[in-house]
């Protein structure tokens, strides 16, 4: 892979990876592909465009069951109060502040300033610790292709943890 | 769709080959940085979507300048010390 000047996390993927392994599914093994996404231009110009927002913190409005390692999506509507689940990280700090990682009051003061047109209502949350990708590529990516569709957003932005 | 992700490990992130990533050292579950700091929130956030306009072949990862300094949660976490 290219260089990436003061990457700290070298290594890291095979520490995660034997980890995983050693402690959840014997079996665990990252998805690769051999050739990139293509890029699509942006239609508008970032200040008039309408920005969706996925991210993997397992967030669920508070009060319903979290999507779990099913590799389902939860469709939130932004600004709603949010609990994350998540095995994967410290969810207390989130729990602090949401916006470390489902950045919607983040989105819209940028909407405001005028950097972005506006944060589509609903936001899309994956809990990113799915060992099992396909689950995910299955269930939560095509909700998730969908919503960002049905909303027309311009922009999508995956924002992990 | 035009389509930009953050990424905290990009030797995962050259795995799956998204079209356009941005790089930033920053810990699990403070992506965009510590509690209550707005400020660096937004400044992640909207560096990230800049990129999106900009002319980058697709895979491309770009570093961006947004380390995490407040102590060593990040390292204890890269060596599996710490969630």
């Amino acid at each position: 892979m290219p260089t990436i000047p003061d990457d700290d996390s070298r290594g890291f993927a095979d520490r995660e990876r034997d980890h995983l392994r050693a402690g959840y599914l014997p079996g665990f093994e990252w998805i690769r592909y051999d050739a990139p996404s293509p890029r699509n231009p942006m239609r508008v110009p970032l200040a008039r465009a309408r920005v969706g927002l996925i991210d993997t913190s397992g967030a669920h409005v508070t009060g319903t069951p979290p999507v779990g390692s099913s590799g389902r999506a939860a469709l939130i509507p932004a600004g709603a109060a949010v609990t994350f689940t998540h095995p994967g990280f410290d969810v207390e700090r989130a729990a602090v502040d949401p916006e470390v990682v489902h950045p919607v009051a983040t989105l819209r003061r940028l909407a405001a300033r005028g950097v972005i047109g506006e944060l589509a209502p609903t936001v899309v949350s994956v809990m990113g610790g799915v060992l099992i990708g396909q689950r995910l590529i299955d269930r939560g990516v095509p909700a998730t292709v969908a919503a960002m569709l049905d909303q027309h957003v311009d922009l999508a932005l995956l924002v992990p943890v | 769709m035009p389509t930009v992700s953050i990424t905290q490990v990009p030797e995962i992130t050259v795995m799956v080959k998204p079209s356009l990533a941005c790089f930033v050292a920053m810990p699990f579950g403070l992506t965009l940085g510590a509690p209550g700091d707005a400020a660096t929130h937004e400044s992640i956030v909207e560096a990230t979507l800049r990129e999106a306009e900009r002319d980058h072949p697709a895979g491309t990862i770009v570093p961006l300048p947004f380390r995490w300094d407040r102590d060593d949660l990040r390292a204890r976490q890269l060596r599996k010390e710490a969630l």
